[in-house]
């Protein structure tokens, strides 16, 4: 094929490969019995051990958004309390899903791809293929399953620990106090931001695994494959967070 | 390793699940643990209501909004509200607090706190304060119905009288009695039409300050439409109180003898046309009295809106 | 028996494989040589169905591989150990954990008997107390050999070695050539052997096929080898010899 086709053809290419590769996994979901320990495990490496990381970008992301609110709201005229109205619906609509999102592309997107990466060019994953296993579902199913599971869990300590962050940069700065704080957020509250940021993180958890084992699973080229899987993995992770926030947005809001 | 992943993952599961519910109701005021009561209110106009709205007893959120639903009379409302609130009969409630930085919320007044106390689940009712519209829906016919009656009279005994009084007439002195019997007739309606009037107008007047005092979007149709009707009335007042003065004038002037009286006393056959009209005057007159919602029943709101 | 049919095969239009055809006999001990990248280790990936051929079959008993379902194919998969060259053993996991690996996803065996068992493929491995050491912290031939017994633990039919003593000194390497014969002949395995050892290849195979240029160029037994006066078969060998004699 002359070089400028390939060119043209290759992202359709790794789409269709990433179908493929998907519903291979989706096929054997069947067999998940034979692969939940390993679920166990990615359940707990992806879920578990990013809450400090994540609490800790959701605390933060929470009092940034106190603090600037507090510090754009000049008129005298609007009520402080509007600072929790604003500052809540930030965090459970967008801030909440997105920051966990993004940081779950650095540490999970981008270990899945080397670990992946890792074992596709040390024949490991042809020796789990040899021996008579499916190495889709052994190594992609518990990772995306994972993903899908825990990042949800991820965004409701992100917006907990994120409103709490937000409370106490409110009481910290004395730009509100923590009761009307709450005041405005409750006045302010709208049912569908917590479901529409949990569907978020559903999503979000789906395409940081996925793709990263995509990548990882169909990595090239020795060491130097790995690090550059281990790069694509986590901006492609970014990206197509942020193309989905923007979908998802237009869809459902 | 195998327990400790399982107790973590579902610790971790179990506790978001918790979190995420309990967040949910913290946020939309909701006692945190158990059920919270629920009632239901039907309101002409929700202006706005939503999901998630506060419901505030004397300024105190209480509760929030479950379900706004339309139904063909306005909007039907469920909120709940927290179990220690007793919503004793009596209680109503109203969609309030509009402008562009407080939110919309339901508003109860409670009944006396010794009335007994709402079933769970019952029909609050809305208060009147809340349905303004409702309120000049039903007195604004009446109000006009009754101007526009008076006028018609009033008109009706003018150029009854000035019929009479452009034609020449021999049998003065019938004449006059009968002008003077009608025109003293028609008076005393008016007098006791203008008590019952100046009640009505200071109720509208009334009500256009309440209505004032809601400044939502959703009232500005309405209010537009008010305006008119009351220009409507001012106008028709003005008519009725020329008229009236113009009437004074003319019986005035038949009582000192001057003007046209000379040329009325000379034609025979306007006399009886003068008669006939006074009577007729005074049969409008009498009907009026005696049944005057004849007149108003056909006269509703949604032709002048 | 494995049977291989004029399979062709090519990567990005590059031919690496072009009318191979070789059999392999139940219970022997096939060797299959050739230079590097002359497509002997494509070869092996088709006769377990990690590649599929673009032209021509694979049959494993019988059974073209190429034309049944992917479950099907793991199944006959199983009757294989493969021994790949750097040894792919599971990072995430400590040695005696690889070899438990087949055993715990394949059988139901209790915690009990998979540790007898894994003992007893790590004693014919002639390794004993290396089960709870990091893979990472083992030696090339410490690896092989784990690899080795992760290979045998669930008895296979048929072993595949690829490239066995590469990246190995000569005396780890004949340490593992004896091995292989005497699982060989202990288990009675048939065995695959890839290599450019040729070394290896005489101490231990009964049967050679030579790749050259990615065609079948010679097959035949070891003594054949010894005998043919095929030039290339000839320069290959003593090329071979050389090394091996400067490595002693």
């Amino acid at each position: 094929m002359p070089q400028v086709v390939l060119r043209v053809a290759k992202p359709f290419m790794n789409i269709g490969r990433f179908t493929i590769l998907m519903s291979s996994a989706f096929m054997s979901l069947r067999e998940l019995k034979t692969y939940r320990q390993n679920t166990q495990i990615q359940m707990v490496r992806i879920g578990i051990e990013s809450i400090p990381i994540v609490a800790l970008a959701a605390a933060f992301s929470g009092a940034v958004t106190t603090v600037q609110t507090a510090y754009q709201l000049v008129s005298p005229l609007i009520p402080p309390k509007i600072i929790g109205a604003v500052v809540v619906p930030s965090l459970t609509m967008e801030l909440g899903a997105v920051v966990t999102g993004f940081i779950l592309s650095g540490r999970v997107g981008a270990r899945i791809a080397a670990e992946l990466g890792t074992m596709r060019v040390t024949e490991q994953i042809d020796a789990l293929e040899a021996m008579g296993l499916n190495s889709i579902g052994y190594l992609i199913v518990p990772r995306v399953l994972a993903g899908i599971l825990m990042v949800p869990v991820l965004y409701v300590a992100a917006c907990v620990i994120g409103v709490l962050g937000g409370v106490a940069a409110a009481e910290l700065t004395g730009a509100v106090s923590s009761p009307e704080f709450i005041l405005g957020a409750r006045e302010h509250f709208d049912i569908f931001g917590p479901y529409f940021g949990l569907i978020k993180s559903f999503v979000f958890g789906f395409l940081i695994t996925a793709v990263s084992c995509h990548i990882g699973y169909f990595t090239e080229g020795g060491a130097d494959g790995v690090g550059r899987s281990t790069t694509r993995a986590a901006v492609m992770s970014c990206v197509l967070i942020l193309i989905a926030d923007l979908v998802l947005a237009i869809l459902l809001l | 390793m195998k327990i400790n992943n399982e107790l973590k993952i579902g610790l971790a599961v179990v506790l978001a699940g918790v979190v995420f519910y309990l967040g949910i109701r913290f946020l939309r005021d909701l006692p945190l643990f158990g059920q919270a009561t629920v009632y239901h209110t039907e309101l002409v106009n929700s202006n706005g209501l939503a999901v998630g709205n506060a419901v505030v007893v004397n300024g105190v959120g209480v509760g929030s909004i479950t379900e706004v639903r339309l139904i063909l009379t306005g909007a039907y409302i469920t909120f709940s509200v927290e179990e220690d609130v007793a919503l004793t009969e009596g209680t109503t409630a109203s969609a309030g607090g509009f402008g562009f930085v407080s939110s919309v919320q339901l508003n109860l007044t409670l009944g006396p706190p010794d009335a007994p106390v709402y079933e769970p689940g019952s029909l609050i009712p809305a208060s009147n304060q809340s349905d303004v519209l409702a309120d000049l829906t039903d007195r604004a016919p009446a109000v006009l119905g009754r101007i526009d009656t008076v006028l018609t009279g009033s008109s009706q005994a003018i150029s009854a009288a000035r019929d009479l009084l452009t034609g020449p007439e021999s049998q003065m002195q019938q004449t006059l009695a009968s002008i003077r019997n009608s025109a003293g007739a028609f008076e005393a309606v008016l007098l006791a039409e203008q008590g019952s009037m100046q009640a009505v107008l200071k109720d509208i007047e009334q009500l256009a300050i309440t209505l004032e005092s809601f400044a939502g979007d959703s009232l500005g149709g309405a209010a537009t439409a008010l305006k008119e009707v009351l220009v409507r009335l001012s106008m028709n007042l003005d008519l009725l109180e020329t008229t009236t003065v113009e009437l004074n004038t003319l019986l005035a002037s038949i009582n000192s003898g001057q003007g046209t009286l000379g040329k009325l006393v000379t034609d025979d056959s306007l006399y009886v046309e003068a008669h006939a009209a006074s009577a007729a005057l005074r049969r409008i007159l009498e009907n009026f009295e005696e049944n005057p919602n004849q007149y108003l029943r056909h006269l509703k709101l949604i032709d002048f809106f | 028996m494995i049977r291989v049919e004029n399979v062709y095969k090519s990567f990005a239009g590059r031919p690496v494989l072009q009318d191979v055809s070789l059999t392999i006999h139940e219970g022997s001990t096939q060797a299959i040589i050739g230079r590097s990248g002359s497509g002997k280790s494509v070869l092996m990936k088709h006769i377990i169905g990690l590649l599929q051929p673009d032209q021509g079959r694979v049959l494993v008993n019988h059974t073209d591989i190429g034309k049944i379902s992917y479950g099907e194919l793991r199944k006959i998969r199983r009757q294989f150990g493969v021994l790949f060259q750097g040894g792919a053993l599971f990072d995430s996991m400590d040695s005696f954990e690889n070899v438990a690996f087949p055993l715990r996803t394949f059988t139901t065996k209790t915690d009990q008997e998979i540790r007898q068992e894994v003992q007893t493929c790590l004693d014919l491995v002639q390794l004993s107390n290396v089960g709870s050491k990091s893979t990472s912290a083992l030696s090339g031939g410490m690896r092989k050999r784990v690899a080795l017994a992760r290979a045998i633990a669930l008895r296979p039919r048929y072993i595949i070695y690829d490239e066995p003593t590469s990246g190995l000194d000569p005396e780890t390497s004949n340490t593992i050539n004896e091995l292989i014969k005497n699982l060989a002949h202990h288990l009675e395995i048939t065995s695959i052997v890839v290599t450019h050892d040729m070394h290896s290849v005489l101490q231990i195979a009964d049967h050679v096929a030579f790749i050259h240029n990615t065609r079948m160029h010679w097959t035949g037994t070891t003594e054949e080898l010894h005998q043919s006066t095929d030039t290339v078969l000839r320069s290959f060998v003593k090329a071979n010899e050389y090394v091996i004699g400067a490595q002693h």
